[in-house]
């Protein structure tokens, strides 16, 4: 059940009202209840009084006809019964004619076998079988009642009764009070219909009841008013309230009444629905201010943080990538999708351990600057990466993961490479010139008194003296000695390259068949098979003819050195084709023979100066150290090949000239 | 009566074997110059009939020396023998520019020495 609190204070005042009304009802129930009560009595007191007043006057007159003296003694002794003469009858009709009993009621005289004595119309009438209108013989009951009475008692009786001459045709009920006496066998009556005895009664019910009814009504419609004029506005104040919660904030409330609390109320409302539009629209208007800056600079952000090559990626404490920027997924050559969930480390070629050391550095240090790592991708790309981390945390300080920068080194390791390659070169250039002149230096020294010497024999030999058998040996000894050291101061000055390269367009062939003409017959000779693989269609290049034979009779030469030493089969291939070198068409050389190969430590020195493997007397150790700057000079490479019992293959490359300019 | 010829180096060496092969053949009249300043007081004073050049020497060079004699009277006509250690091509046409008539690497072989000598002799 619900408490008096939580009702509608419409329910309330109707719960007040009728917690007000309700004594009043009961009190005005009990007052109509109390008053109609001694009204009935007193009415029926009026009955009463008019049947003994009667029965006395009946009484009087029995004694007064019966005589004086006689009358009264005997009257008093005895009791004999006696009648009444028509004087008596007439006397006391008259007497009778004048009561009426409301509108319709009178007194009547029956005797006690129901015939009527006196009746203002049906005297002498039997009126015993008369029954009322529901069949009830009531004068018979009467009849039979009213001489049973005591001397002073007086009978009641109701019953329905319709008078159809009275033209009213519905039964109302009767009250009749009687008294029997006994002197003359009469019963006394008086009678009439109750309404007319309560008639004031039934007024005063009536208007009673019509005034409760009335202030009832008014009640009514007085709380209907007055919930009206309080819970109206508070209706609309609470519907207001309510789509105001619920975002309109152009709600006013309108009330028609001024200066009591509810307009107070309502006006209060509308003050603070105003406030509240005001701020709310300020607010909103930050907000969007707000908002358009916060697009702005997370705007500046994604395109810092999309924008560079760089990659950028986030992990969680576990390694696994919670965000990867436009860089990254270029360096690793796949979506964010698939990175994304992925455990960074599996990308490092070390692998978990890679990330434990990052991370234990991390931890130490906070951050970790430039650590060159490998990463490998999924389509197997090795690629070098500079990488920056520092740890990520939340706002309560918490660590949350990591974030690192990948910078792509590949490029860089390449200009490294090839930066350590140019200076090892240039170290090496340098060092050759250093010894080139050095070398012109001795061998121009050398020259003169080996100059003097040779002259100064050959002056000699043609002394008588030294015809002598004996003595010519000696001098044909000296000569070779000269000639040697010619030999070897010659090879000198064509290191030092004292002569400088005449370059024209040619076409690498020309030499190379040269080169093999000239040594063709030698190498036919000592058994060696000689495999032609000469390109047709090569580019054209800016070469010295003389230098570049040179270079192809040393390692020709070389071979055939080589071969002459090998049981089995001996073949030199001489290969010229179409190639690149750095990034440029070039025309490469090849010149292998099926010898023993080169041991490595032998191959590393071979292009050296000086150093050779052959017997004393038969090389300078310059030759190759010759062709490979004569290879230089002309901006091309060479470089060796070999397998220990399957041979070596010398491997020259030189950069072509533009297609479009033909040779002299 | 020899040819007369003027050998100059600033080896003494080289100098010395180079007047004993000529004067080894008949008919050579060798004078020497150990540089280009004495190489052109020299010829200056006396009529030689071919003068023999070193290119690398203190002071003056080869080519020098060569120059001036083309343009002294009693020399501008005479046959120029260069010898060099150097072999390259352009101080061989530096050599023939500056008036030589032939050009000569060193080491020479003395045989083909004294057949340039007598060719120039016989030109």
């Amino acid at each position: 059940m619900k408490k008096f609190r939580d009702l509608k204070i419409r329910s309330k005042l109707i719960v007040v009202f009728f917690v007000v009304l309700l004594p009043l009802v009961i009190a005005e129930v009990l007052t109509i209840w109390s008053f109609s009560d001694s009204l009935k009595s007193a009415a029926e007191l009026e009955l009463k009084n008019i049947v003994n007043h009667l029965y006395h006057m009946s009484s009087i007159q029995e004694r007064y006809s019966n005589g004086n003296g006689r009358g009264l003694q005997q009257g008093l002794s005895d009791g004999a019964k006696s009648s009444p003469d028509k004087s008596d009858i007439a006397y006391l009709k008259e007497l009778m004619d004048g009561f009426k009993i409301g509108h319709t009621g009178y007194p009547y005289v029956m005797n006690s076998k129901g015939v009527l004595i006196i009746h203002p119309a049906r005297a002498g009438d039997d009126i015993s079988g008369m029954k009322d209108s529901k069949g009830f013989r009531f004068i018979e009951e009467i009849c039979s009642n009213a001489v049973r009475l005591a001397p002073t008692e007086i009978g009641t009786i109701r019953y329905p009764w319709k008078n159809d001459e009275e033209g009213v045709f519905e039964p109302r009920m009767k009250i009749l009070k009687y008294r029997y006496f006994e002197k003359w066998d009469w019963i006394i009556a008086v009678g009439s219909y109750e309404e007319e005895i309560y008639e004031q009664l039934v007024k005063v019910e009536a208007s009673t009841t019509g005034i409760l009814i009335l202030s009832i009504v008014l009640g009514i419609i007085l709380i209907a008013i007055t919930s009206s004029l309080i819970v109206r506005p508070l209706i609309s104040l609470s519907k207001a309230s309510e789509k105001m919660s619920s975002g309109n904030l152009s709600q006013r409330v309108n009330v028609k009444s001024k200066g009591d609390e509810i307009s107070r109320l309502a006006s209060n409302f509308n003050l603070m629905a105003d406030q509240i539009r005001g701020k709310t629209e300020d607010l909103e208007k930050m907000v969007n201010e707000r908002t358009v800056e916060l697009k702005e600079s997370r705007e500046t952000y994604r395109s810092l943080v999309e924008g560079t090559v760089d990659g950028i990626v986030t992990t969680d404490m576990s390694g696994t990538v919670t965000f990867v920027n436009t860089g990254m997924e270029t360096i690793l050559r796949q979506r964010r999708d698939d990175v994304l969930g992925r455990k960074i480390f599996s990308y490092y070629t070390k692998g978990i351990e890679q990330a434990r050391e990052i991370m234990g550095i991390l931890k130490n240090y906070g951050s970790v600057a430039n650590y060159e790592i490998e990463l490998l991708t999924h389509d197997e790309r090795v690629i070098p990466i500079r990488t920056s981390n520092t740890l990520l945390f939340d706002v309560h300080g918490q660590m949350r993961g990591t974030l690192g920068i990948f910078t792509d080194i590949t490029q860089e390791k390449k200009l490294q490479k090839e930066l350590i390659e140019t200076q090892a070169h240039l170290a090496q250039s340098m060092k050759m010139r250093a010894l080139g002149d050095l070398v012109a230096g001795v061998a121009h020294e050398v020259n003169n008194p080996l100059m003097a010497a040779s002259t100064m024999l050959h002056v000699l030999s043609k002394n008588e003296i030294f015809n002598e058998e004996r003595n010519k040996k000696k001098i044909v000894l000296v000569q070779s000695c000269h000639e040697r050291i010619a030999k070897i101061v010659n090879h000198l000055r064509e290191f030092s390259r004292e002569a400088a390269m005449e370059l024209a367009v040619i076409n690498i062939n020309t030499p190379l068949e040269n080169s093999l003409m000239i040594m063709g017959q030698q190498l036919l000779n000592m058994g060696i098979t000689i495999d032609r693989q000469l390109s047709e269609d090569l580019p054209l290049l800016n070469g010295d003819p003389n230098y570049l034979e040179q270079v192809f009779i040393n390692l020709i030469g070389n071979a055939r050195d080589v071969l002459e030493t090998v049981d089995g089969e001996k073949v030199l291939t001489v290969k010229s084709f179409s190639c690149e070198f750095r990034d440029a068409p070039a025309i490469g050389v090849a010149i292998s023979d099926t010898g023993p190969g080169i041991p490595d430590n032998v191959k590393d020195k071979i292009f050296e100066p000086f150093f050779t493997t052959k017997e004393v007397g038969k090389g300078t150790g310059l030759g190759l150290s010759i062709c490979f700057g004569i290879i230089e000079g002309h901006h091309g490479t060479m470089e060796v090949e070999t397998e220990i019992g399957q041979g070596t293959t010398f491997i020259i490359m030189i950069p072509a000239i533009e297609q479009n300019i033909k040779p002299d | 009566m020899g040819y007369k010829i003027l050998l100059t180096d600033d080896d003494e060496m080289v100098l010395l074997s180079l007047e004993e092969l000529l004067l080894s053949e008949d008919g050579f009249d060798v004078a020497t110059a150990s540089n280009g300043k004495e190489a052109i007081e020299k010829a200056g004073a006396d009529k030689f009939d071919a003068i023999v050049l070193d290119v690398v020497m203190p002071g003056m060079s080869g080519f020098e020396v060569c120059r001036t004699l083309r343009g002294m009277e009693n020399t501008k006509d005479t046959p120029i023998i260069m010898l060099t250690a150097k072999s390259a091509d352009a101080d061989r046409k530096e050599g023939l520019d500056a008036g030589a008539n032939r050009f000569l690497p060193k080491p020479t072989d003395p045989t083909k020495f004294v057949e340039i000598v007598k060719e120039v002799l016989a030109e």
